[in-house]
């Protein structure tokens, strides 16, 4: 009896002693990240690059091209590496036709494996540092015309139809004068769009996201992309005007939606289709 | 100490299996499912459901296992708690053929939707996945 509690003491010791080093060592790590972080140099904030801004990046002479592309990327963003397809055609598509694109990342040195694998020539790498705007997030595409203006802003990942636009920049070199077409077969409305239309016809705003996901407006039909196949059937008048809410799901969820309630001639239109960002925080130089 | 290791390796065992790494779940199409089931009692439509006019849609999803049985039937949306009840114990009495597949499945799962409805006071439950064969 005595050597059992002997025993299961021991194990209770080593299990609490195990306990506190795990935790000792959480707390070194915590305290010494604090203090890596609060030693990190200040650097103060830069205005955002949006359209209509004025750009400038050190070794940069937009006035040499009509166009000019910037990618905006880091090498540790999950969005950046999952658009690398698209930005190496990209950076093949530019050396084409004739298209400077410049990539910039926090630090070249930190990037070289990144860069290495979209084909980037070192001239056309600049750091963040370099530029005079920063971006709300990664990755982000600007256009630029020859006077250093941002005319075009995609931000995130994108979607099939931001991939196309942007391409036929590429090969039009013109920039485009009103909203962007979504790559989606179904008129897109914008908040005010929906508000008008409410006004002169009855629709339906239907929320395809999955339960429980925040950010749906009032009055909104919630029925899942999942649940939608058997339920349109029941639950969706074909003769009202079902709008898609697309503000806050994927470009491909909001394409397959539209997809579902075409092929069952409902007559369809979106919100906010593409609106949805996939982006990372922009991290600041020198951190 | 023996004792010690062999807790640790358990845990790291019970954390797998609870997490699910070691179960291959499989989402299958509703239709696919509804043919592939032997027995399918139908919900009943509670009778405090029929008297509070309660009607509407009611989701469920049902994970199975490879021998043919629901192994955890939730309910995602219903009219009201009695309606939810009924479908749960409905379709765990429901029973699928044995999944031949791939050996690394062990679970399959799907959404399966019903319709609780009054119509003229008549209560009808309607099997969506049925009407679409």
């Amino acid at each position: 009896m005595g050597r059992l509690k002997s025993t299961w003491l021991r194990e209770i010791f080593i299990t609490v002693v195990s306990c506190i080093v795990v935790f000792a060592g959480l707390w070194a790590y915590d305290t010494w990240a604090s203090y890596r972080q609060a030693h990190v140099p200040v650097v103060p904030p830069k205005p955002v690059a949006q359209a209509g801004s004025h750009m400038a990046v050190e070794g940069v002479d937009f006035s040499r091209s009509p166009l000019t592309l910037l990618l905006i990327s880091s090498p540790t963003c999950q969005y950046c590496l999952a658009s690398e397809h698209f930005h190496t055609k990209l950076f093949d598509l530019g050396r084409t036709e004739h298209v400077p694109i410049y990539v910039a990342v926090p630090s070249r040195e930190k990037a070289r494996q990144y860069l290495g694998l979209l084909g980037v020539d070192d001239v056309a790498v600049k750091e963040y540092a370099q530029m005079n705007l920063s971006a709300s997030g990664t990755p982000t595409i600007l256009a630029i015309n020859n006077r250093g203006e941002i005319k075009e802003v995609w931000s995130g990942l994108a979607n099939p139809a931001d991939e196309l636009n942007i391409a036929n920049l590429v090969q039009s070199k013109k920039f485009s004068s009103g909203a962007l077409p979504t790559g989606i077969s179904a008129p897109n409305f914008s908040q005010s769009d929906l508000q008008k239309e409410r006004l002169s016809n009855h629709l339906e705003l239907l929320n395809v996201a999955e339960r429980g996901i925040s950010g749906s407006e009032q009055g909104e039909q919630n029925i899942p992309l999942q649940e939608l196949p058997l339920r349109l059937s029941y639950e969706v008048d074909k003769e009202q005007l079902h709008v898609v809410d697309c503000t806050n799901i994927a470009w491909r969820v909001c394409e397959s939606a539209v997809t579902l309630l075409n092929k069952s001639h409902v007559r369809t239109a979106t919100l906010g289709a593409g609106s949805l960002h996939l982006r990372c925080k922009v991290t600041p130089v020198g951190s | 100490m023996n004792r010690l290791v062999l807790a640790s390796v358990s845990t790291i065992l019970i954390a797998f299996s609870c997490s699910g790494w070691s179960q291959a779940s499989v989402q299958l199409s509703p239709m696919i499912v509804r043919q592939s089931a032997v027995a399918s009692p139908m919900p009943q439509y509670p009778t405090s459901s029929i008297q509070s006019h309660h009607q509407g849609v009611a989701v469920a999803e049902i994970q199975i296992s490879v021998s043919g049985t629901p192994s955890n039937v939730s309910i995602l949306q219903a009219p009201d708690e009695a309606i939810a009840n009924s479908l749960a114990t409905a379709l765990g009495a429901w029973r699928f053929r044995k999944y031949v597949g791939d050996p690394k499945v062990l679970q399959l799962r799907t959404r399966l939707i019903f319709y609780f409805t009054l119509e003229n006071n008549v209560p009808n439950v309607i099997d969506a996945q049925r009407s679409q064969f």
